[in-house]
């Protein structure tokens, strides 16, 4: 066995956790195992207390609804009896969650598929992915009927779309290629996670989760209007976990004891949105001013990514064959050539369950 | 050079010999002034190139041992080799350069995007230096405007540009408008600061003869203050130059995905780092370059029309 491995941290890492980590160690103090967690105790078998040491979770996105399953898993204590000695769950967004595991900056990445093909298939990163959280790509365009409403990608052309810099550039980028649109017939500008932007008609388009900002601007009173990338070319799952090929070689269980503190608190998540929004409002997005009631009507809305019938069949984060080879397909039209093999690895994912049945039926 | 503006005789002379504007002085001046120019300007060319030969080895070599002693990994740490490969070779090592990117492409992305934004920081640089000059003129003649503009300036510089930028945005929208308020933000406060001190370091003697020679302020400002203010002016301008560069990609890194700032962006999120240092290399290089241009512009002028013009070096 393995002796923990914290990754290498860099000063500013230090004082952050400095300040995150006191937060997070109270959540999981005040914790507990409330409510009937289906998978305690046994489940979590020989792990032996903090045996895996910190753990570092790059999310993809400011701390809202959409990391309910980490909430519930950090303020559960669920990593804690997987062998955490502590949890790092760093903000987002950043330029490349893939960057940030690549340079052994946290352990496990949130990032959306075609991103890590990318990464892999032009750069030759040794990633690859052991699961996803949703099942359905949550990526949109989101315009509003107040303004200039984008309803299909030929309604793009011409327009000025907001995209946030880094990943989600590459994301937007495949929209375009898969639906044949010259980049040069669309005006992109940066914009960050506020779709004020669009509000303020400086705008026409902003990309977004379709459970995300569409129930934001319908709050200010705007009508969202949503041009969904699933729907269009881009079949992929998505908030897909990242890792290094030489931390599954070298540290395969902790990496399993993630997934299954992950399984645990998504459980939980997909259960209870209303809690999952609460955790996100009142604890760990606490400096995000985030609006609990709409926050609600979003973790709601998240349940249908997370949860499919392939999920209540093989469990959550399985990414099934049929699943697999429509987004290898889909990569290739948009000029990636990638094998299911060099973009994921089920096995960690399917040797958890098989380990822990029980986890498997938990979420229905 | 060290001295702030010239001693008194030096700087008394030359200011009076322009206010005087006797013909034989004139003419004296310019008769002098071709030969030592271009001997200021060859001299000045000579250090300049040599300047940028040194920075370049150094900074290369620097740029190396630091990839070495941080033990930076060598996927997102590109050596200078790795950037030349990026740019010039067909066939380079796996992760230097994406797949499906062929040198040429590599060399007219950077290179356009070097284009753009030395016409950005055009814009800010000579927005930035027109409205630094303005203002500082603007201080000295009339006191209450020093009052009203100094906490103004001094707000920009202070609140980090990164946290006012949005804000910015908001008020000139996505476009070249926003670049250049952004570069010229950049550019104002060490020219503005620079050129007031070159203005009201005029010889006083010299502002006194136009003084009682029935002279306004007006024209005192004209004929003395502003010459005066020359070396610093240029001095301004040549410390300006990569100011602007670096605060035309901060717009751009801002603003939008064009540019050297704007590419860096989508380098970042692709992990195309080779493509990354090579901006930061062109970026670093073309800032060196230019500034040493601006020194031999300076020196020209200076050599000129200077305090010291004329004067045996």
């Amino acid at each position: 066995m393995q002796l923990p491995r914290t990754p290498h941290l860099t000063r500013r890492d230090v004082l952050r956790f400095a300040g995150l980590g006191a937060v997070g160690l109270a959540a999981v103090a005040c914790g507990g195992g409330s409510g009937g967690a289906p998978a305690s105790g046994g489940a979590t078998g020989t792990a032996a207390a903090g045996q895996f040491g910190e753990l570092a979770v790059q999310l993809s996105w400011i701390k809202n609804f959409e990391f309910a399953g980490e909430y519930f898993a950090d303020s559960k204590g669920y990593f804690t009896e997987a062998g955490f000695s502590s949890v790092d769950l760093v903000a987002g967004p950043v330029a490349s969650a893939e960057a940030q595991v690549i340079q052994k900056n946290v352990h496990v990445g949130l990032s959306a598929p075609d991103a890590t093909a990318r990464y892999i298939v032009e750069q030759g990163a040794p990633i690859t992915i052991i699961g996803a959280t949703y099942q359905k790509n949550p990526f949109c365009i989101l315009s509003i009927e107040e303004g200039t409403p984008i309803r299909t990608v030929g309604d793009l052309v011409g327009k000025t779309l907001g995209i946030q810099a880094g990943t989600n550039q590459s994301i937007f980028a495949g929209l375009l290629a898969a639906n044949g649109i010259d980049p040069a017939s669309v005006n992109q500008v940066v914009v960050q996670y506020d779709p004020a932007p669009l509000t303020e008609k400086k705008v026409d388009g902003f990309m977004s989760f379709l459970t995300n900002e569409p129930f934001l601007v319908k709050h200010k009173g705007f009508t969202p209007v949503t041009l969904p990338f699933a729907d269009n070319g881009l079949p992929f799952v998505s908030e897909t976990f990242v890792v290094l090929q030489e931390t599954i070689d070298t540290q395969r269980e902790m990496l399993k004891a993630f997934l299954k503190a992950e399984i645990r608190g998504w459980t939980d998540a997909v259960r209870d949105p209303e809690g999952a929004a609460k955790l996100a409002v009142e604890v760990y997005g606490k400096d995000q001013n985030l609006d609990l009631a709409s926050e609600i009507e979003q973790a709601t809305a998240q349940v249908d990514l997370v949860r499919s019938p392939d999920t209540d069949a093989n469990g959550l984060f399985t990414i099934t064959e049929e699943l697999q080879d429509r987004g290898i397909a889909a990569l290739g039209a948009i000029g990636i050539t990638i094998t299911k093999e060099e973009l994921f690895d089920m096995s960690l994912l399917d040797e958890v369950y098989a380990e822990n049945p029980e986890l498997k039926a938990a979420a229905q | 050079m060290g001295g702030r503006f010239p001693g008194d005789d030096g700087g008394g002379m030359t200011t009076s010999d322009t206010t005087t504007t006797a013909p034989e002085t004139d003419a004296a001046v310019r008769t002098v002034a071709p030969a030592s120019v271009a001997a200021a300007v060859l001299h000045r060319a000579g250090r300049a190139v040599l300047t940028i030969l040194v920075a370049i080895v150094v900074l290369t070599l620097l740029w190396t041992a630091l990839l070495a002693v941080f033990q930076v990994s060598t996927f997102v740490g590109k050596s200078p080799w790795d950037v030349w490969q990026y740019l010039f070779v067909d066939q380079p090592p796996r992760g230097v350069r994406p797949a499906s990117l062929t040198a040429e492409a590599a060399r007219a992305e950077s290179f356009s995007a070097l284009a753009t934004t030395l016409g950005n920081a055009a814009i800010g640089f000579v927005s930035g230096m027109v409205a630094a000059t303005v203002i500082a003129i603007g201080m000295v003649s009339w006191r209450p405007f020093e009052f009203a503009f100094l906490p103004i300036a001094i707000a920009l510089r202070s609140v980090p540009l990164v946290a006012m930028a949005p804000l910015l945005l908001l008020i000139f929208g996505q476009g070249t408008l926003s670049i250049a308020v952004i570069a010229g933000i950049v550019v104002l406060f060490p020219a503005l600061v620079n050129i007031v001190v070159g203005l009201t370091g005029a010889p006083q003697q010299a502002i006194d003869v136009v003084r009682v020679n029935g002279g306004s302020a007006a024209r005192a400002l004209l004929v003395v203050r502003i010459p005066a203010a020359l070396p610093q002016f240029l001095a301004s301008a040549r410390i300006s130059v990569p100011g602007a560069i670096v605060g035309a990609m901060l717009a751009e890194w801002l603003v939008g995905f064009e540019g050297m700032g704007g590419v860096l962006s989508y380098y970042n999120g692709t992990g195309n780092y080779g493509g990354v240092w090579t901006i930061v290399a062109l970026a670093v290089v073309v800032s060196i370059v230019l500034y040493e241009l601006m020194t031999i512009v300076e020196a020209a002028l200076l050599a000129r029309w200077g305090p010291e013009a004329g004067l045996a070096r």
